[in-house]
């Protein structure tokens, strides 16, 4: 489900050499795309052609687990991997479910603060901005009249959705459901930062109210805006891009607020999701699992889009494969603070030791992006909008 | 003659002509020809109709897990939710306005096309350009071009001293859906100007140039001559582009996915949310079948009130 040609064609590398390697077995890629993909798997695992194995992530598992008895749990195989290779907790956390693991981390993706070092100096600032408050104050310095403190998205969409999350977990309010699966979305916290987004949105472009993930990146890199939240995407073309210095482009971790404040950001793992019962297609695929997750041959497996697929491993994150890669070893010092910040890294509706099923149709509509938008579009109080996307979401997973 | 043809159907209007087996063979031929393509094409049609209407009366909410039949509730939720009249005004709004700006555009462009000038023959051909530019590169053109940071119309605005601020088009509640109509309105007027002027140039000149000798002036001409005469293929494309417009979700996902604050959340839209993000697909179906109803009836009322009589272009 990842249809770049870039990330197709290294996964066709890894897989042309594990069947070079496995004669026995074959391994063939089959590109899907994620806009359609949750109404073709329906049809597949009712008429039982699903694929053996396939790619795997916080919402589509859980959904294609709604289906029936069609994911094979794979706890003895990350039990195994983990003594081998020592996988990142929060990467775990987003498969298990009911004591069990459904699917096998494959590589992280975790947000933090990007910002031009280039402008901030230029205005007098030498750190980025560590609090809330900071952010806003040097938000507001460089805002001229052709320049925005930050570009944030703000349409109703993932990107939306991704960077509020992001600072909800700043604020205590990564939790969106409680621990008997109740929505707890309209909390205190959550409010606090519906403030601060609202505060935020003054400093970015006017019509941010249509940004998704491109819009901001395109902003940051022609020095249109100065601060923007997001994932490792910003690396490879910066330089290109902006026409700077690799030098220019600074990385710190998401701000919190002064006080009350913790340290956080959205994480994602995706991963790989067995779903076959054939004993011998099922012992193929741990055998594939396995392979990929070998340092050297996992390090090429995550140049497939360096710096936004990030190591879940330990040892993945020594591979010489990896850390050779021209982009992870020019921004080798925001690597590692992507890597740093994956610790505290969290994912809405996987909270509490386990996920619950239903984030699938909150994040699906976009509700936290579509509460957002009814503050900054329709005027909504921030209280309001919380409000008012609380009733969505229980309505929602009703 | 005709009723008892119509009555009879092929075996009997043979028979009951007293026509023999070697002439109505053929006509059996023709039809046995024509059977597999008449039974593909009910299944094409009917199938998902019927399978429509019967998941618009469970409570499916993923396509393959279990779900039962819940009789009419899905259409009186339907019917009762604001959202889903809110989206059928959005959509009567998208209509309205596409239908006048593509009008305006479609016989400014016919009636230039007319016109002999240097490059009419080169005109002719580049003025479908927007029509066959992909969807998704059009979303993204318009997308740069009224971006506020580095979008061309904003900056040009700008310095021309029209606007002081930056532009907000796509991100801003008034603007979103009209923003969507002259972007959608630019990709598709080519295709009803040049039908347009093919419907013109089958206008005999003779009846200009006696128009003229009677002292009938530009306008006169329009009104007089070449409206009637094109009335026929303004009929079919008006009748079969609202049917188009009504139904476009592509252009309007890819730009604005229904926002800011569903300012131009159009009916295929919302029932592209409903189904496949909220999966609600009883629900979706039901909203599907409302819509199938209410399109059909007024493209009945449509044809019973305006389908021109008589002999025209």
């Amino acid at each position: 489900m990842e249809q770049p040609p870039n990330r197709v064609a290294v996964f066709q590398q890894v897989i042309d050499e594990f069947n070079s390697l496995h004669p026995t077995i074959r391994v063939t890629q089959q590109v899907q795309d994620w806009n359609t993909i949750f109404s073709k798997i329906g049809a597949a695992v009712s008429s039982g052609t699903q694929p053996d194995i396939m790619h795997a992530s916080g919402d589509f598992t859980p959904y294609v687990r709604q289906m029936g008895d069609v994911v094979e749990p794979v706890t003895k195989l990350v039990d195994e991997l983990d003594a081998l290779h020592h996988f990142n907790p929060a990467a775990t956390a987003l498969y298990r479910d009911q004591g069990e693991m459904w699917a096998v981390p494959l590589y992280g993706m975790i947000q933090v603060l990007w910002y031009r070092k280039d402008m901030l100096n230029a205005a007098g600032i030498t750190a980025p901005p560590a609090t809330w408050e900071d952010m806003l104050s040097v938000a507001e310095k460089l805002t001229t009249g052709s320049t925005y403190g930050v570009a944030l998205p703000a349409g109703k969409n993932m990107a939306t959705d991704q960077n509020v999350y992001s600072l909800m977990i700043t604020a205590h309010a990564e939790d969106l459901y409680d621990a008997a699966g109740n929505v707890t979305f309209d909390n205190p916290n959550t409010v606090r930062a519906f403030e601060f987004y609202n505060e935020l949105l003054k400093y970015s472009p006017p019509d941010s109210t249509n940004y998704s993930w491109g819009e901001p990146q395109a902003a940051f890199n022609t020095g249109a805006a100065a601060m923007a939240i997001e994932k490792g995407q910003y690396l490879p073309p910066f330089k290109a891009e902006s026409g700077r210095p690799a030098s220019d482009l600074g990385c710190a971790l998401i701000p919190q607020p002064k006080e009350n404040g913790q340290p956080g950001s959205i994480y994602y793992a995706e991963g790989i999701q067995i779903m076959t019962k054939d004993p011998a297609k099922k012992a193929a695929a741990e055998e594939f699992i396995k392979y990929v997750l070998e340092p050297e041959v996992y390090g090429v497996f995550l140049n497939a889009e360096p710096g936004l697929f990030l190591p879940v491993t330990e040892d993945g994150m020594t591979a010489k494969s990896w850390l050779s890669n021209p982009t992870i070893s020019e921004y080798k010092d925001c690597v590692d603070l992507m890597l740093e910040q994956a610790k505290s890294g969290q994912l809405f509706g996987f909270t509490h030791g386990q996920y619950t099923m239903s984030i699938g149709t909150i994040t699906g509509q976009s509700l936290i992006a579509q509460a957002l938008q009814k503050m900054w579009v329709d005027k909504m109080t921030p209280q309001e909008a919380v409000t008012w996307g609380q009733r969505e979401m229980e309505a929602a997973v009703k | 003659m005709l009723l008892r043809r119509k009555r009879l159907g092929p075996y009997g209007y043979a028979r009951g002509l007293g026509l023999s087996w070697n002439r109505s063979y053929p006509t059996l031929i023709g039809y046995a020809l024509l059977a597999p393509l008449a039974v593909w094409i009910a299944l094409i049609l009917v199938y998902p109709v019927f399978n429509t209407v019967y998941l618009s009366l469970t409570n499916t909410r993923i396509i393959g897990a279990p779900s039962g039949f819940i009789g009419l509730t899905n259409y009186q939720t339907v019917i009762a939710s604001p959202e889903f009249w809110r989206g059928l005004l959005l959509s009567l709004a998208w209509l309205v306005g596409n239908g006048i700006v593509q009008t305006i555009a479609a016989f400014a462009t016919a009636l230039l096309l007319r016109q002999s000038w240097r490059f009419a023959r080169q005109a002719r051909i580049w003025v479908l350009l927007p029509w066959v530019i992909p969807t998704v590169a059009v979303a993204v053109i318009w997308q740069w071009m009224l971006n506020s940071n580095y979008g061309i119309i904003s900056h040009g605005l700008q310095a021309s001293g029209v606007i002081s601020s930056p532009l907000n088009v796509f991100g801003s509640p008034a603007g979103a859906l009209l923003g969507l109509i002259v972007t959608n309105s630019w990709h598709w007027f080519a295709l009803p100007a040049v039908v347009i002027f093919g419907a013109m140039q089958t206008i005999p000149s003779a009846l200009y140039d006696a128009a003229k000798v009677d002292g009938a002036g530009p306008i006169a001409q329009f009104r007089y001559i070449t409206l009637p005469m094109i009335a026929r293929t303004l009929f079919v494309l008006e009748l079969v582009g609202n049917l188009w417009t009504f139904n476009v979700l592509d252009i309007i996902f890819l730009i604005t996915r229904g926002g800011p604050a569903d300012a131009s959340l159009t009916m295929p839209v919302e029932l592209y949310y409903t189904a496949f993000k909220a999966w609600r697909i009883g629900e979706a179906a039901a909203m599907t079948i409302v819509v199938l109803g209410l399109l059909a009836a007024v493209s009945f009322l449509y044809v019973r009130r305006f389908a021109p009589r008589g002999t025209g272009a």
